[in-house]
């Protein structure tokens, strides 16, 4: 009874919260739409309700998903997480569609954890969440499609699974191929008919991006955003017209060419992320909000503790980890990189080693334990409190609202 | 005892360290910056009066440019001139040559903290060709100077643990010049201390009279400092610099609450909604900023103008060293990763104070610890592709990484000899050299000099201060200087024919047997007469900088 109820207390917040924040702060912000949609020239207006309704959705999803790892309270401290960071709540209140992705995102990992108890349950919550993914945004494809990938390589090919697991090795040599067929993950009979309709699913998406290519390229340009800005090309071209009039210009072409610049570009957009600046302070201003930071401060003292976890984790299940690395892809693929909103996707892993720290904090011993607790209980309380004053009594003069 | 092939290659880092980072010293940077000009009057002044511009004896405070610079870098400049004369050689080389003699220190430094003479000799690669240290050891540098000095002393209290007391006065003595030689330090080096001796508690009780003799010279040394920094003219400095003027903190954090437009839970405000806390908020995120991989890889040394890649305080092919290094010391001694971790965050702490964003220069004394990591990262990337990997992909790989450091350090190179002078050299009063000898070896024909301090290409938007460079490059004589009578009044300064003064050419076009040297701002060409303009003073970019104009009644 009390896990549901805690669950029910965070659910309820997280409902208080992004009403009070869209109430007062702000009208809803995106006015996104399906790709598909679009293709179609549907006008659709995503109501607020519906993106709340998926934010709560993902509080579930993250308890249930979480529970399969975690003790009861880490599965909760996950969700509340989730519930009071400032990062989520402008999210919602805001009414962005990468709610709704993440909701599909943790479909597909819930689908995924099911596939060894229940195979039908796991490939078609991951075919559901994909196809609609898919169907959403050109962006989702660069983070659906990796994962598929490793996915089907993970389990379709049974050499390629087992060579992971290292297991078939074992038995003698005669044996083996029968190992391989009989694999006790899935069978390859069963998954090609998934496959299948996946494909046969995606067809009608696949020829309407056919039949309207120019929109398709429109909404393509719209939500990869990496390259167009013009001030980067400018720059390329500014330090090649500073060289070609020295003795340094044949050396400069070797170091300095619009394809090592457009390198680099993507290479530092994807290193923005690994700054904690950007998850812990103002640094990247959310929507021009000023002093709400995405995470608060004192959950920066687990986060760090909780890194140690992934060294562990990694080793364990290299590849696995290394897929999720797409989920930053949305945002690296955009011009205002880090983008928050985008950046979404990424958020229940940042609050998974939070929770890793705080699993960390409790193995010291028991003064140190507490200290620290204290200590990140009473920053993230003041860093509330202030930003909730803060944003009382002088954003709308900032924001001259 | 070091062996013959380490001491070796160390001798040859730091002989590659030394060329890059004496090599036309005199030519780039392109110009001394206004600091520098001050810097080598001032040591020239006390060379040859004992006595700053303004006629202060021997000083532990100089004036300045109103900046109120610590005196030993000055003191260094003048022993250097008294060898090189007064010119820009002289005036750098102090900065030069304990840069290059910080190279050799850094291989000690890690493998006194590491016991790993592997990470040393890595450590000590990375330095001789770091950019950031480079950059700065080129110029007239207080910052490298105080991280050569902190760096001696730090090494001389890790001796000084094993028992060796001649070490425990060094590191007394470098510690409290340090703090002479750059602001920063005086709050870094007794953090440093204070974490140092918390952590080796246990081993230095047992050699109490030693440690209690290295703090009481330490104490002995700093006093001098103390009333200066807490009531003097470095306590005046330390204001003008602190994040409460910050610019963006004033403008769009601290703003004035409007009460007819409170939202909801405003009675919270009272408490919670002090600037005391936004401010500590504030300086938490200026303090993260440190840890950017913009500021790290590719935009912290703001040798290029904007937004566009240019170097940061890190090498591109140092990331997967650095975050490898990052991984390993986690698995060094506990007291070791403590103290890494304990230097990086005081490090940090009197940069992220000041205003500005992320500093280079304020933050030089992280330097030797992020060289550390990326040393660590570095061995044991090599390490695991020499163990992991078959031998045709070792050679891919290390030819790939080798690929990729001689790229980065061409990249390098082409932004040093290139793109920085030409993106910065205004920053760095380029021209102004160049006017002011014209006006030297003109001086006869005119019977006074204006020069406009106000400049810049694209809006009139930069402050010089003219007059460091005149008494500079005129090696005007100091006694002279501090005795006659500086005129002041209306905005101006001048002394000799010298003037620096606004120039209103609609009432200045009447001067005769005058010179101005200004910028096309305060020397609109539109107004002016070819035969008045006398000389024009480019940028190395090609654009336009200063003009120096002489007035013609018989062309008007």
């Amino acid at each position: 009874m009390n896990k549901y109820l805690g669950l029910a207390l965070i659910i309820g917040l997280s409902l208080i919260l992004r009403v009070y924040t869209s109430s007062y702060l702000f009208p809803q912000l995106f006015q996104e739409s399906f790709l598909f949609a679009e293709l179609l020239g549907i006008p659709v207006n995503i109501p607020l309700w519906f993106i709340y309704f998926f934010g709560v959705l993902n509080i579930l999803l993250l308890y249930i998903t979480s529970r399969n790892f975690f003790s009861n309270t880490q599965a909760l401290l996950l969700s509340f997480l989730y519930c009071v960071s400032p990062w989520v709540i402008y999210t919602e209140a805001s009414g962005s569609l990468y709610v709704f992705f993440l909701t599909l995102i943790l479909v597909i990992f819930y689908g995924y954890l099911n596939l060894s108890k229940n195979k039908v349950l796991g490939l078609s919550l991951i075919l559901v969440g994909s196809l609609v993914l898919v169907y959403s945004s050109i962006l989702m494809w660069f983070v659906v499609l990796p994962i598929l990938l490793f996915l089907l390589l993970n389990h379709i090919i049974p050499q390629f699974a087992a060579g992971i697991n290292g297991s078939y090795k074992n038995f003698p040599k005669d044996t083996q191929s029968d190992l391989l067929r009989n694999s006790s993950i899935f069978q390859f009979r069963k998954f090609k008919i998934i496959l299948v309709a996946f494909f046969l699913l995606l067809l009608p998406l696949l020829a309407l991006v056919f039949f309207n290519k120019a929109g398709f390229l429109n909404i393509k340009n719209q939500e990869i955003t990496l390259f167009s800005d013009i001030g980067l090309i400018n720059a390329v071209n500014t330090f090649r017209g500073e060289t070609l009039q020295t003795k340094y210009d044949l050396i400069a072409r070797i170091a300095e060419n619009r394809y090592i610049y457009l390198a680099k570009h993507t290479l530092f957009n994807f290193l923005k992320h690994l700054s904690p600046a950007f998850y812990f302070t103002s640094e990247v201003k959310m929507f021009e909000r000023s002093f709400s930071p995405p995470i608060f401060l004192g959950f920066l003292i687990p986060f760090i503790l909780g890194l140690s976890f992934w060294g562990r984790i990694i080793k364990l299940y290299k590849w696995k980890i290394l897929s999720l690395l797409f989920l930053v892809l949305p945002s690296v693929l955009s011009k205002d990189s880090p983008n928050m909103v985008r950046l979404l996707l990424l958020s229940p892993l940042i609050f998974l080693t939070i929770v890793f720290g705080f699993q960390r904090i409790y193995e010291y011993p028991k003064k140190v334990s507490k200290l620290l607790i204290f200590i990140i209980i009473t920053l993230v309380i003041l860093q509330g409190l202030v930003t909730v004053a803060d944003i009382a009594i002088r954003e709308a003069t900032r924001l001259h609202l | 005892m070091i062996k013959e092939k380490v001491l070796i290659i160390l001798l040859v880092l730091t002989l590659l360290g030394g060329f890059l980072r004496l090599y036309e010293i005199s030519k780039n940077p392109i110009s001394l910056n206004v600091d520098e000009a001050s810097i080598g009057y001032n040591a020239y002044s006390i060379l040859k009066t004992g006595k700053d511009e303004y006629g202060v004896s021997y000083p532990i405070v100089f004036k300045s440019l109103g900046d109120f610079k610590p005196p030993f870098y000055i003191y260094l400049t003048a022993i250097s001139i008294s060898v090189f004369d007064l010119n820009e050689f002289a005036v750098r080389f102090p900065s030069a040559l304990l840069g290059t003699l910080s190279i050799p220190l850094i291989y000690f430094l890690i493998l006194s903290l590491t016991r790993n003479q592997k990470y040393a000799l890595m450590g000590a690669s990375l330095l001789a060709v770091s950019a950031w240290h480079i950059y700065f050891s080129r110029v007239a540098s207080e910052a490298i100077v105080a991280t050569f000095l902190t760096s001696l002393g730090i090494l001389g209290m890790l001796k000084m643990k094993e028992g060796k007391m001649l070490w425990g006065v060094i590191a007394a003595f470098t510690l409290a010049t340090s703090m002479y030689t750059y602001h920063s330090q005086r709050l870094f080096v007794p953090l440093i201390v204070l974490i140092f001796l918390s952590l080796n508690f246990k081993e230095l009780k047992t050699h109490k009279t030693k440690i209690l003799i290295f703090l009481v010279l330490l104490i002995i040394f700093v006093i001098p400092l103390v009333n200066s920094v807490l009531f003097g003219s470095s306590a005046a400095r330390a204001q003008m610099t602190l994040i409460t003027n910050d610019v963006e903190l004033l403008r769009t954090v601290w703003v004035e609450p409007n009460s007819d437009n409170l939202r909801s839970f405003s009675f919270l405000s009272p408490i919670f909604g002090s600037e005391v806390f936004l401010l500590i908020f504030y300086w938490a995120r200026k303090f993260l900023a440190y840890f950017q991989p913009s500021f790290l890889f590719y935009q912290g040394l703001g040798m290029t103008a904007g937004n566009t890649y240019g170097l940061g305080v890190l090498y591109l092919f140092e990331v997967p060293f650095f975050l490898l290094g990052i991984y390993k010391i986690l698995t060094l001694e506990r007291k070791v990763l403590l103290f890494i971790i304990g230097w990086i965050l005081a490090g940090i702490i009197p940069a992220s104070i000041t205003l500005n964003e992320q500093h280079p220069i304020r933050a030089m004394s992280i330097l030797p610890m992020l060289v550390l990591i990326s040393a660590v990262g570095g061995v044991e990337l090599f390490s695991l592709i020499h163990q992991k990997l078959t031998r045709i992909y070792r050679y891919l790989i290390c030819l790939g990484l080798l690929g990729l450091v001689v790229w980065n350090l061409i990249f390098a190179f082409v932004i040093f000899a290139v793109h920085f002078p030409n993106q910065k050299g205004e920053g760095l009063m380029e021209g102004t050299k160049e006017s002011i000898l014209y006006a030297l070896n003109n001086l006869e024909k005119f019977d006074q000099i204006v020069y406009d301090p106000v400049r810049g290409v694209d809006g009139p938007y930069l402050v010089n201060a003219p007059h460091a460079y005149i008494l500079f490059y005129s090696k005007y004589d100091p006694q002279k200087y501090q005795d006659e009578i500086k005129r002041e009044g209306d905005g101006s300064f001048g002394f000799g024919k010298f003037t620096v003064r606004s120039i209103y050419w609609p009432a200045d076009q009447s001067l005769e047997n005058s010179l101005f040297i200004g910028s096309p701002w305060s020397l609109p060409l539109q107004d002016l007469k070819e035969g008045e303009i006398i000389h024009r003073v480019y940028l190395s970019n090609g654009k336009l900088a200063l003009l120096l104009v002489s007035p013609k009644k018989s062309l008007r």
